[in-house]
């Protein structure tokens, strides 16, 4: 006999229920009115297909928690305007100490240096040049390499280096003094201005044609003093009393002459080589702008997102052993009543 | 069985049968059910009624949404049957001395050939249980694997497994 023909035989032997047991189950059933059904709230059952929509749920709702809190609460823009606001500590000194820092300045940005920006030197008449520039370099190598490059350029243009500072730090900075021709400072600017970005500049002009020529003019004075003095003393009927008084006189004036020729010596110089104050500096970084509200409400919320996060994290931690454990617990206790009632049906 | 109002909002509530429908169209299943599984027609006679005045208390908590009457019958008479099985081999282990077997097996059903009736003797009540379901009530394999406790594929693997021996048994008998 085929299991087919086996299973037709049984179907078609269904038993049926005695007429006694029926008789007792209706009695039961019309006993009293049967309790209907009536919602209530029930335990979830952690099966997988539940799971597979309370997970995305949850993590949606999560995400329009995030969202909602950011929205409602997008962050303190206030301490970020307010950082934006605030100039940098170089601009804030530039400011302080009056230096030029118009816009078309500091904004330019560029590299190209406009020496005729700054006044040039009035050709054929001696005038003291002092010009200051302060220029931003990318970072510390850059820094280095620009005050060594500052040094070259100023001696290629037949100048000199008075002093050389360098600090190199997180914000590396380095004062030079230089001295170029006056002849050729427009040259050295332009040059220099090319190492960075020209942050400011500055130039003083001092026309020393007449401190020359008062120099001159007073030394000639002098000279003629000394001059009609000696004469004096050519005199054989002198006292010694009045040579002595002559000569200390003829002494001071000569004295006199030597201290205005170095003067003029020195306004001279002045005027050969013009001063050159060279600041570079590394660049302060850039403030960023003040967030907008949608930067901010989604920064908000990725930081609600990641507390959240952080704190199913944590729950995991903390209860993941325990949960563990209960798992195993079950899973054991199940086994072992299935365990017992296959032993206890294949007894019976 | 639904007593719908026009005001009132269409739930799940409205397929649930009353239980007396419900205990009407599943008697003979509930029984038959019990009659495999104990081979003993007082014993089911018994069981079937345990099973229904448990029922009758449980009512309140079967949910449509989760299966049908059939099937929620059907789990309560295996746990009452059950519970009867554990209890009656307490009682054995008490008495093993006079251990004589007080239960007589009766016909599972009439129209069962003798042979198959023998065959499904020597079968284990796991094994008849899984028949019954499967064959004679004709449950799909989930729902028959969630009335057993166990996953749909145990369940095919018990099937074929006691169908194999039943045919074994009969072309045994049969030679």
């Amino acid at each position: 006999m085929t299991a087919a023909e086996l299973t037709a035989q049984i179907c078609a032997a269904k038993p049926i229920a005695p007429d006694g047991l029926r008789n007792r189950v209706r009695a039961i059933a019309s006993a009293e009115p049967a309790p209907a059904f009536r919602a209530r709230l029930r335990v979830p059952s952690w099966r997988v297909p539940r799971l597979r929509i309370l997970l995305p749920v949850a993590a949606a709702t999560a995400v329009a928690a995030a969202a909602a809190v950011a929205f409602i609460h997008p962050g303190d823009r206030q301490q970020n305007v307010l950082s934006a606001a605030k100039p940098p500590a170089t601009e804030r000194s530039k400011q302080s100490l009056g230096v030029d820092t118009t816009p078309s300045a500091t904004d330019s940005a560029t590299q190209s240096f406009k020496a005729a920006t700054v006044p040039a030197p009035a050709a054929g008449r001696p005038t003291r040049y002092a010009a200051q520039l302060t220029i931003s370099v990318k970072n510390g190598n850059a820094l280095s390499d620009a005050t060594t490059r500052a040094q070259t350029i100023v001696r290629d243009l037949g100048g000199y280096v008075v002093n050389v500072s360098f600090a190199s730090a997180e914000s590396g900075n380095a004062s030079l003094t230089l001295r170029v021709p006056t002849a050729r400072v427009q040259d050295a600017l332009t040059r220099l201005a090319a190492l960075g970005r020209v942050v400011a500049q500055q130039a003083q002009i001092e026309d020393l044609q007449a401190t020359l020529d008062q120099l001159a003019r007073h030394a000639i004075v002098l000279r003629a003093r000394i001059t009609h003095i000696t004469a004096l003393l050519t005199d054989t009927t002198l006292t010694s009393v009045k040579r002595a008084d002559l000569e200390s006189q003829r002494a001071a004036l000569q004295n006199a002459l030597r201290s205005t020729r170095q003067s003029h010596e020195s306004t001279s110089q002045d005027a050969r080589y013009a001063t050159i104050q060279l600041q570079l500096q590394t660049a302060a970084k850039a403030v960023a702008p003040p967030p907008s509200r949608a930067n901010r409400i989604l920064h908000q919320a990725g930081r609600i997102l990641a507390w959240e996060g952080a704190a199913l994290l944590y729950i995991l931690v903390i209860a993941g052993p325990f949960v563990l454990v209960a798992a195993a617990f079950g899973f054991t206790a199940r086994a072992r009543r299935r365990g017992q009632e296959t032993r206890l049906l294949a007894r019976s | 069985m639904q007593t719908l109002t026009l005001d009132a909002p269409r739930t799940h509530l409205d397929s649930a049968p009353s239980f007396a429908a419900a205990a009407e169209a599943h008697l003979d299943d509930v029984y038959g059910y019990l009659l495999y599984l104990s081979r003993n027609a007082t014993l089911a006679e018994d069981l079937t009624g345990e099973t229904f005045e448990k029922a009758f208390k449980l009512w309140r908590r079967f949910d449509p949404r989760r299966g049908n009457a059939k099937s929620w019958l059907l789990s309560i008479a295996r746990t009452t049957a059950l519970d009867w099985f554990r209890a009656d081999e307490r009682r054995r282990r008490r008495e093993e001395r006079t251990a004589v077997p007080d239960l007589h097996e009766d016909a599972i059903g009439e129209g069962l050939s003798p042979e198959l009736e023998a065959a499904l003797a020597t079968l284990t009540a796991g094994e008849r249980e899984v028949i019954a379901l499967r064959v004679l009530l004709d449950l799909d394999g989930d729902t028959a694997a969630r009335v057993l406790g166990i996953s749909p594929t145990a369940c095919s693997t018990r099937l074929s497994r006691a169908l194999k021996r039943l045919e074994e048994r009969m072309t045994d008998d049969s030679r």
